[in-house]
Order: structure tokens, then sequence, then C-alpha cells
């Protein structure tokens, strides 16, 4: 535990100083009065200190705290892995095929593969999440979602 | 007096069939949700916003509201029935909750705590009535130099309480602020670690962030570990004895009082006043012994100091613009997005919307202790859903809700990587509540200290010298200096006593 503490203390130092540098390219004060760079700058610091002294504690501390169970095992981030990836291919499809094709994708993936359920349990279920949420969203809240935009799927209206 | 004849216009609105309406929806989803264990009342309210963007503000904050103090009645449901806390201030409930249900009295368990929480939670709302006017009245008088003085104790009060480590609650803390500066500078409208996208220039947008990081981040350390033991106990009867009634009611006036005054505190959570009260409770017990045993004291306090608790953090909120919780910083979140600034002027600008809110938490009181005596049974019922369906649904909402913030897919991705972060987080024990505390807070501490500083021709003085500034500011010192110095401390005694490995 305690070399990953000091890599992820490494982290937040690197990411402090980082946009603390970012910062100083900015205007510091102006004749308005503090800059854009103000802010950052100051705060960039600060979280390179603060991460500087938690680094040292780690270091300096006498037992090894925090949990043994901190890495997920291959099951557990592949797991992971399929959620992760199915958001990630929604983000990028949504607009393509449409709000109804990517979320009944995402939910019927995530149904089979991580909650290992039947096909029927999964259609309905998706189904009701993608093409049901759809209607319910469109029709009655009046929230707009996106439809498909490529070849066939737009002009099946998708 | 005035507050009452506003409270009366307030309950006016709030008993128009819609508000009703969207009141009983939230606290149905919110105890809902609340049952459901693993999930907390932020990463409730997180789920469940995208409901209310096509609402008009007063339906969608009252549902809001609704949402969260039901997620804190719901939470109590399984720590009596299961042993297993539906959310973080029901784990002192389950000590002598789950004792009773183990003796045939979960019943009794449940109807104390929901009379404990709707008498709490009613004071509480009480409290916030007669205390709004004169707050408000005082918040007017702050400057920038006072407010922002305010924002950085609000702040320093949470990571000092959030957390066993305060160097991580700071961390957490000052990363938030980092985050809030992403997008277009406040004054002169220069581009902020945009990283040349242009969905950044409006900076991050805050739901798709404590969706990432309390939603899809609790979906997968949930995941993360597959498979659940579920021992259900029987519910029993409802009725309390003369003697539970008695053994009772000094519980409930203390948590009461508990929950009341720790809400006021920004940074203090429903944990600390539940497990306050329970230690109360032990220490006033003639009897000690009982407790951990099924001492029906050991639910009543909690309970209600647990409700108090939620009902008094919106005084902050709306008096002074300062949210006190994760949970109520994302109901902020909701009013912002709505075009409605927390803070002294809501009362002053939108006097019907906030009196509205505050009336329907009376009512919200009352659909809780309706919903959560007689229809207990069918909230167990809840629990039958598998987990292996009900992650795919909450993550399709999640989803969803990012979506509709602004209609931009680089929304999900937002959530996505801040899910991430957010289990990382979680494994690393970093506590979120100052992350998104001060994600919400930042521009507004940078645009007060900005202010400040125009007016104080760069002098960094001015916020010391002016009274009230400098009274908070001296608190916000201390507190923040006080575990600083105890680390220091920690550190030389290792060091002298040559453990160091430096």
């Amino acid at each position: 535990m305690r070399t990953v503490n000091t890599v992820v203390a490494g982290i937040f130092l690197t990411l402090g100083l980082a946009m603390a540098f970012e910062a100083s390219k900015m205007r510091y004060y102006s004749s308005l009065g503090p800059g854009p760079g103000f802010f950052p700058l100051w705060l960039g610091g600060a979280l390179a200190a603060v991460s500087l002294l938690w680094l040292v504690q780690i270091r300096t501390a006498s037992a090894d705290e925090g949990t043994s169970d901190l890495w997920p095992g291959r099951a557990g981030a592949i797991r992971i892995a399929a959620v992760l990836g199915s958001l990630g291919f929604v983000s990028l499809t949504i607009e393509l095929i449409g709000f109804r094709l990517a979320m009944l994708a995402m939910l019927g993936f995530l149904l089979l593969t991580l909650g290992r359920q039947r096909l029927p349990v999964t259609l309905a279920v998706a189904g009701a999440g993608s093409f049901g949420a759809h209607f319910v969203l469109s029709a009655w809240l009046g929230v707009a979602l996106p439809n498909a935009t490529v070849g066939w799927l737009a002009v099946l209206g998708l | 007096m005035e507050s009452l004849e506003l409270l009366g216009n307030g309950f006016a609105v709030a008993l128009q069939p819609q508000n009703l309406l969207f009141a009983f929806i939230g606290c149905v989803l919110g105890t809902a949700i609340g049952v459901l264990p693993g999930i907390g009342s932020a990463a409730a309210i997180a789920i469940l916003l995208p409901i209310t963007f096509s609402l008009p503000p007063t339906p969608a904050i009252i549902m809001l509201a609704a949402i969260f103090y039901g997620t804190n009645y719901g939470g109590t449901i399984t720590s009596v029935l299961m042993n297993m806390p539906g959310e973080a201030a029901s784990v002192v409930t389950c000590l002598d909750g789950y004792e009773m249900a183990k003796k045939g009295r979960a019943g009794a368990a449940l109807a104390i705590a929901a009379i404990g929480s709707f008498i709490g939670g009613t004071v509480a709302t009480i409290g916030l009535v007669l205390s709004a006017e004169p707050l408000t009245r005082a918040a007017l008088r702050v400057g920038a130099p006072e407010y922002f003085a305010l924002l950085v104790m609000g702040t320093a009060l949470l990571t000092g309480l959030a957390s066993k480590s305060f160097l991580k609650s700071l961390m957490m803390g000052v990363l938030g602020l980092l985050l809030a500066t992403v997008g277009m500078d406040p004054t002169a409208g220069t581009p902020r670690f945009t990283l040349g996208r242009l969905e950044l220039l409006d900076g991050l947008s805050f739901v798709p962030v404590v969706m990432g990081l309390f939603g899809v981040g609790e979906i997968l350390v949930n995941l993360e570990q597959r498979g659940r033991n579920v021992f259900q106990t029987q519910l029993g009867s409802l009725m309390l004895t003369g003697q539970d009634m008695r053994r009772s009611a000094g519980p409930i006036a203390r948590g009461t009082l508990v929950g009341f005054v720790l809400g006021l505190i920004p940074g203090a959570t429903s944990v600390i006043a539940s497990f306050l009260s329970y230690s109360l409770e032990t220490k006033v017990s003639k009897t000690p012994s009982r407790f951990g045993k099924g001492a029906i004291e050991g639910v009543a306090g909690p309970e209600t100091a647990n409700n108090s608790f939620v009902n008094a953090n919106f005084i902050p909120l709306f008096t002074l613009g300062i949210p006190g919780t994760a949970s109520v910083a994302m109901i902020m979140g909701g009013m912002m997005a709505n075009g409605l600034v927390p803070g002294p002027f809501l009362f002053r600008d939108h006097a019907d919307f906030v009196w509205a809110v505050i009336a329907s938490m009376y009512i919200g009181n009352v659909i809780l202790l309706v919903l959560n005596l007689p229809l207990v049974g069918l909230w167990v019922k809840l629990l039958d859903v598998p987990y292996s369906i009900l992650f795919a649904v909450i993550l399709g909402f999640t989803t969803l809700g990012a979506y509709a913030v602004s209609g931009s897919p680089f929304d999900i991705a937002v959530m996505m990587v801040f899910g991430f972060v957010g289990y990382a987080l979680k494994k690393l024990e970093f506590p979120l509540a100052p992350l998104v505390l001060t994600l919400i807070l930042g521009p507004l501490m940078e645009r007060n200290l900005r202010k400040s500083l125009e007016m104080g021709g760069g002098d960094l003085m001015i916020l010391f010298d002016r009274p009230l500034s400098l009274v908070v500011l001296v608190i916000a010192g201390a507190v923040a200096l006080l575990p600083l110095l105890r680390f220091f401390w920690a550190q030389m005694e290792v060091l002298r006593s040559g453990h160091g490995a430096l």
C-alpha cells in the first residue's frame, strides 16, 4: 500500500505542478485586479504542497496503512473495463446510430455479459431502457434525444 | 411574523397538485433508492437528477429535496431488517435495530425510526423557518471579503471533518477548486485548461462529474465484488408499547437537537449526527448494557438525529449559499441549473420558490411517515430485484442524465472518466465530499476573492481588516491548522524516535 500511495502522491504532485506551470503562462495581475492565472497558480501550488506533505507522511509512517484489497483481480478488472467501455461506446455512437440503438446495445451487452441474464429478460429490460425510455422522455417530457444520422438507420427514423 | 405569512404562501404553492405530486414522487424514489444497499443519498440524487431537467424550478427542487430526505428514511429499512445499511448514516441503526429484528420486533424498530425521523425533520424545518429571516438579513450585509471568508470556513470545516486523513481531504478540496477553474475565466474570458476542447469553455459540467464520481464509481466498486449475502428477518408488528414510547421520548428530543446543531455546520455529516446521538444515549442511559442488544433508544435517537440533520442542512444553503454536504451541493447544482443562485438574494428575489420548498418539507415528512409505516412491506420487496439487473438500469439512467444536461456526448465521456476517478479514489480511501463541494463553490470563491482584491487595491489585508471576515478566517484557520499542527507534531515524534524513513 505504501508504494501505491507514493505513486498516487507523485501523480497529485505532478498534477499540481503542471497546473501551476500552465497557470504561470496566463496573466497573473491586470489593471482590473487579479488575472486569470492568479487563482489556478495558487491552487496548483497548494495541491503540490499538500501532496508533498502526504508523501512525507507516507514515507515516515511506521505502519503500512490502508486496505489490502486494492487491486480488483482479473475478473473484477474485466467487469470494470466492460462498464467503462460500454459508456465509451455510447458516447462515441449516440449521435451516429441514435439514442435507442446505442442504449439498446449498451444495456443488452451489460445484462448478457456482466448480469448473466437470459435473453428474454435482457430484451425486456434493454428494450424498456432504450425504446421505452425514448418514448417516455420524448413524447411525455419533451426531452430531445438524438436519432440515427447514418445510412438506412436514419431512413428508418431510429 | 413575516416568515409565517410567507410560509403560508409557500404552503399554498406546495399544496398545488403538481408540486404535491412531485414531492410524493421524490419521496417514493428516494425511499426506493435508500432501500437499495450501497447507494447513498448523494448517488441517489446524482442518478435521479435528470428526471428534474424538464420540470420548472419549484417542482424540480421540491422533488430533489424529497429524494434527499427519502433516501435517509429508506436507508433505515435494510439496516433493521438485513443488518445492511442502505446508506452510511444508517450504519449505527444496525447495532440495535437488527437486534430488535432478530427478536421479532423489526416492526417496532421501523415504527420508532419513522416517528423519530418525522419529529426530527419537522422540528428542524421549523428551525429553518425561524432562522431564515435573521440569517438572510445578516447575510445581505456581508460584502465580498466576508463571503469569501465564509466560503473558506465551509471548505475548511468539510475538509477537517470529511475523513480520518486531513491531508487526503485537503487534497480533494484543492483538486475540486482546481477543476472548477477549467473553462473561461469569469472576468477576462480567457480559456483555462480546456485542452483545446470547445465543450470545456463553459467549464466541467457539474452533473456528469458527480454522476461519474458517485453513481458510476459506486457501481464499479459493487461490480468488482460480485455476490451478496442476504439474510431476511420477519417484520413483526408495527405497534409500539407504552414502555417503548417512554424510553424513546428522551432520545428523540436529544436526537433532534444534536441533528439540528450539526446540520448548521458545513462539513458535518449525518453519519456524525447519528453516531453522536447514539454515543449520547449510551452516556445518559441508566442501563447502558442494553445497547447493542436491541435497545429501542439506540434506534430512536440516531434516526431522529439523522433526519433532523438532513432538514437543518438546508439552512446554510438557503441563507448563505453554502452547501453543507455533497448531497446538498448537488441540490445546489440543480438550483443553479434552473437559474436560481442559493444565498440571501434567493429569499428576496425568489421568495415564492424558496418558501414553497420549505413548506414542501413539512408535507414531505408527512408523506414519508405514511409511506414508511403502512407500506414498509412493499419497500422490502424491492430487495428482490437482483443487482445483476439493477446495475444496468442505473447505468442507463446515469448515461441518459449525463447526455440530457446539454445534449452533448462529450458529457457521457466526462462521466465515464470521473466514474473511474471516483472508483479509484474510493479504493484509495479519499473522501469525495470535499471535491464535490469545492467544485461547486470554486467559481464563487474565485469571484469573491478577486472582487475583494479589487476592492482592496490588490492588498490581501482587506480580508483581515474587516471584523467579520477576520473572525471567520481565524476560525477557518484554526480548523485547518490544528490537524496540520498535529501532523507536524506526529512527524517530529516519528523522526525523534528514529522510525522515520527520511
